[in-house]
């Protein structure tokens, strides 16, 4: 058990060995915490916190991150096939299904939310989604010249080796930059090891977004049922501010905060999102 | 003035939660039973009587009445027009721009308060028309006029193309009607009560919640950076003002219109009887005094005399159009 209460546990999940943490504590509501890239699970350490003697947490590790081991093929980093890893969690986690859950996610992490919320759940109460977008708007916002310009690092990710030596190479700097958007390192000191599995691992994550664009295309899932809390910043230097006609067909109810802050608002104002997600939470039982 | 950010959903709703909790009824809080004294002047005037030099003592209550009727129509047209447009600079623009539910909440009760200043003036002007034996639609016909206008349909359009003109309009008219109060307030001993009370009441509320339209000019100028944002940011407080000046001017002509009401009433004969004073000065001067020394007209057509509205100017970045320095005369509103 680490210091913050978390257990870390492990499972072979269809063949592949995944990791989260989990507060073991049972008979609380659930909150599924979803980090983001380059991070671990220690990128919630904030709401772990604040949420720990109230919720029972469960933080996966994104795949090739950490401990969840890197797959062979492509494929696994899908985010269908971790869509199946996360409800094969849940389902460890809760074999009843009838504990209320909240999902959150940050970045790629908001992504694999959106998708997790459009699975059917009777026992789902929220949706939120931090600095992120689901698949549909991220793809139609391939029409706003702005966000295509932030979002460089998606094409750039999909050149072979480059990215990978650039990491390897430049990882100071890389980390040096995004620290200026609201980005910290975890708290324990991080192993190359972890650095790799979270920033050249994770990569692949984009690598397959791409392929995967027929898929979220031809994808008819119905709009989210439950309440969706997107919270979005003024100066992120990866995603544009939302507007809420961008999720008339993805969620039957969405309250879109956007607030004056960077990338990582979760680690750069952990008291106000604590308390906006608190807050959701509490008028969604 | 030091404001809150529009993205600091606590203090946003502490303002909200004070706004509803100082709301005002205007059929209980104004004094309608006493009505309009028409012995007394509505708003003071500077020494020439705007643009109207040389008038006699009754001409100079009659010019205070009409320039506060004047005013009081201009309020109760503004905040109609804002409240006809709600649903496109305020609705729409917040779904393309959204801010937080506080913000959205705040908005919704500026309308509401907006809304009912307009009715409230209107009631004024009502009262006035009974008072002096007309029918309110033919006062309606020697007042300004927002609606079915150029000014309206401009900004209209310009609102259906991504700008926000609308909202300088309104920031400016805030900015007035604020002003105007503190200019009337040394003279509340001398002027009608009612027309005083329902300005005062206007003026509290509106003090409350004035800073709602320079959060949103902020707000929608940050947010829209694609060329056409950028393009309205530097033209809608030109065209805003170009479209105000020429509304103004042409709703003073609208005072001939009381030729046709000489017979119904004592106050119209002598209005009437104000309009060759105007030849005494000409029309450049004339347009000069409306710039620069006419009380409230001047407030309304000079941004230079809003220290506020410069700042947000600045803030911004736009171009406005130039303008007279300011020269406010010393007031006064004879007994």
């Amino acid at each position: 058990m680490t210091k913050t209460g978390l257990k870390l546990k492990t499972a072979s999940l269809r063949g592949l060995k995944t990791a989260w943490f989990d507060n073991e504590n049972a008979g609380k509501p659930i909150v599924f915490l979803l980090h983001g890239y380059p991070d671990t699970p220690d990128a919630w350490s904030d709401q772990v916190e604040a949420f720990s003697h109230d919720f029972h947490l469960i933080l996966p590790y994104g795949r090739g991150v950490g401990p969840s081991s890197a797959p062979e093929r492509q494929r696994r980093y899908g985010a269908y096939s971790i869509l199946l890893d996360h409800l094969e969690i849940m389902r460890l986690t809760d074999a009843s299904e009838r504990t209320p859950l909240h999902v959150v996610g940050h970045d790629i992490g908001g992504m694999h939310a959106w998708l997790l919320a459009s699975h059917p759940h009777p026992r789902l109460r929220t949706v939120s989604i931090l600095n992120s977008a689901h698949p549909k708007q991220y793809l139609r916002r391939v029409f706003w010249p702005r966000q295509v310009v932030k979002s460089w690092y998606v094409g750039a990710f999909q050149l072979p080796f480059v990215p990978e030596a650039a990491i390897w190479f430049f990882h100071k700097q890389l980390l040096a930059a995004v620290a200026k958007e609201g980005w910290k390192p975890p708290h324990h000191e991080q192993s190359l090891k972890d650095f790799e599995g979270s920033a050249v691992n994770a990569m692949n994550e984009y690598r397959q977004f791409a392929r995967d664009i027929p898929h979220f295309l031809r994808d008819h899932a119905g709009p989210v049922e439950a309440p969706v809390l997107v919270i979005s910043s003024e100066d992120d230097s990866y995603l544009e501010a939302p507007s809420t006609t961008e999720f008339s067909d993805l969620a039957r109810s969405v309250t879109v905060r956007v607030i004056k802050g960077k990338h990582w608002l979760h680690r750069e104002q952990p008291e106000r999102i604590n308390r906006l997600l608190g807050d959701f939470w509490k008028a969604h039982p | 003035m030091k404001l809150p950010q529009p993205d600091d959903e606590l203090a946003l709703t502490k303002i909200l939660e004070r706004q509803k909790k100082l709301f005002w009824d205007f059929e209980s809080a104004a004094p309608w039973k006493k009505g309009v004294d028409l012995s007394r002047h509505f708003v003071p005037l500077d020494r020439d009587s705007l643009i109207f030099p040389e008038a006699s003592r009754e001409q100079r209550l009659v010019i205070s009445q009409y320039l506060g009727l004047v005013i009081a129509q201009t309020f109760a047209e503004m905040e109609t027009a804002l409240v006809q447009a709600k649903e496109l600079v305020f609705r729409k623009t917040l779904d393309l721009y959204p801010i937080n539910p506080e913000f959205e909440a705040l908005g919704e009760q500026f309308f509401v308060e907006e809304e009912k200043h307009s009715r409230m003036f209107r009631r004024y002007l009502v009262a006035f028309a009974r008072e002096t034996g007309v029918k309110p639609e033919d006062l309606h016909d020697i007042l300004p006029a927002v609606s079915g206008t150029i000014l309206q349909r401009t900004l209209k359009l310009n609102s259906d193309y991504g700008g926000h003109a609308l909202w300088w309009v309104l920031t400016l008219v805030e900015e007035v009607s604020i002003l105007i109060y503190k200019q009337m307030r040394p003279f509340k001993k001398t002027l009608d009560p009612l027309y005083f009370e329902i300005h005062r009441l206007h003026f509290e509320e509106e003090v409350r919640h004035s800073p709602y339209s320079y959060w949103m000019i902020e707000h929608l100028y940050r947010r829209d950076k694609s060329f056409k944002g950028v393009f309205f940011r530097k033209t809608d407080l030109a065209l805003a003002q170009g479209l105000e000046i020429a509304w103004a001017l042409s709703s003073l002509s609208r005072i001939k219109n009381a030729l046709w009401l000489r017979n119904k009433h004592p106050f119209y004969r002598t209005l009437i009887s104000c309009i060759p004073l105007l030849r005494k000065i000409g029309p450049v001067e004339a347009i000069r005094r409306l710039f620069v020394t006419a009380p409230f007209v001047s407030l309304l057509l000079n941004p230079q005399y809003h220290d506020d509205f410069q700042g947000l100017i600045g803030k911004i970045r736009t171009i406005q159009l130039p303008t007279p320095a300011p020269d406010p005369q010393q007031l006064s509103a004879d007994e």
